[in-house]
């Protein structure tokens, strides 16, 4: 199936947006949300601590790992948040369910007075599962994810 | 919720998204470092807390709340290195 990202150009720096379902039954979420891809990280997926406040998801309830996250050039606590899925929605429509665990849920900034926001985070253990397909170069060009098998044609 | 509900919230969701990313530059000079949030294709609420703006959320779009685009307005080019 193919699935569409967003370019996402903010003050001259490039960003591709990912819109999924996020899915978790025993704290009861079910939001739309989206996502910034990144291929150089290590995370599966990082949660943002404004999307956490958005998805009112409880602190307490998970657990806090010693080492915090550096990003965006603050540190910030990182929790751990088990079993949520993901439905992501194909250009013709279909849905497909994914199990995405565990999942970094940033917690409040650490020494630090919360100057600016940063977004989700897919990283490079969930972007292994797909292929980036670039349409063109060119500004207004699609980008879609795909988990069909590409065969790539040299010319 | 059944699977078409959920396509059609979802596709509301994602048109949105293209609306925000199409009239970035017209909100950053609007809402500069504020929360907003998106239904479709307007800000129905902004608020320069996160906090402060999921209140007003539960508050007055409850049954929305699903496919609410919530996205903060960066005045200056952000960083969003590991």
């Amino acid at each position: 199936m193919i699935y569409e990202c967003q370019r996402w150009n903010i003050h001259g720096s490039h960003y591709i947006k990912f819109p999924v379902r996020f899915i978790h039954k025993d704290f009861k979420i079910d939001r739309n949300l989206n996502f910034c891809l990144d291929t150089g990280s290590p995370f599966l997926c990082i949660v943002s601590y404004y999307q956490a406040i958005n998805l009112r998801i409880r602190y307490e309830k998970l657990s806090k790992l010693k080492t915090p996250i550096l990003l965006g050039g603050t540190k910030w606590d990182n929790y751990l948040l088990e079993g949520s899925n993901f439905i992501m929605r194909s250009n013709i429509g279909k849905l497909r369910t994914i199990e995405i665990t565990p999942i970094s849920v940033l917690g409040p900034p650490i020494n630090r007075k919360l100057e600016l926001p940063v977004p989700g985070i897919l990283g490079f253990p969930f972007l292994s599962q797909f292929t980036l397909v670039v349409e063109k170069i060119e500004h207004g060009g699609k980008i879609y994810l795909t988990d069909d098998k590409v065969t790539i044609i040299e010319t | 919720m059944n699977e078409d509900q959920m396509l059609k919230e979802m596709m509301e969701y994602q048109s949105d998204l293209d609306w925000f990313i199409a009239n970035y530059d017209e909100l950053a000079v609007r809402h500069p470092d504020k929360y907003i949030a998106i239904l479709g294709g307007e800000v129905i609420e902004n608020n320069t807390s996160i906090e402060g703006l999921e209140k007003v959320l539960q508050k007055k779009y409850d049954r929305h709340l699903s496919h609410v685009l919530v996205e903060f307005i960066y005045k200056e080019a952000p960083n969003f290195v590991l």
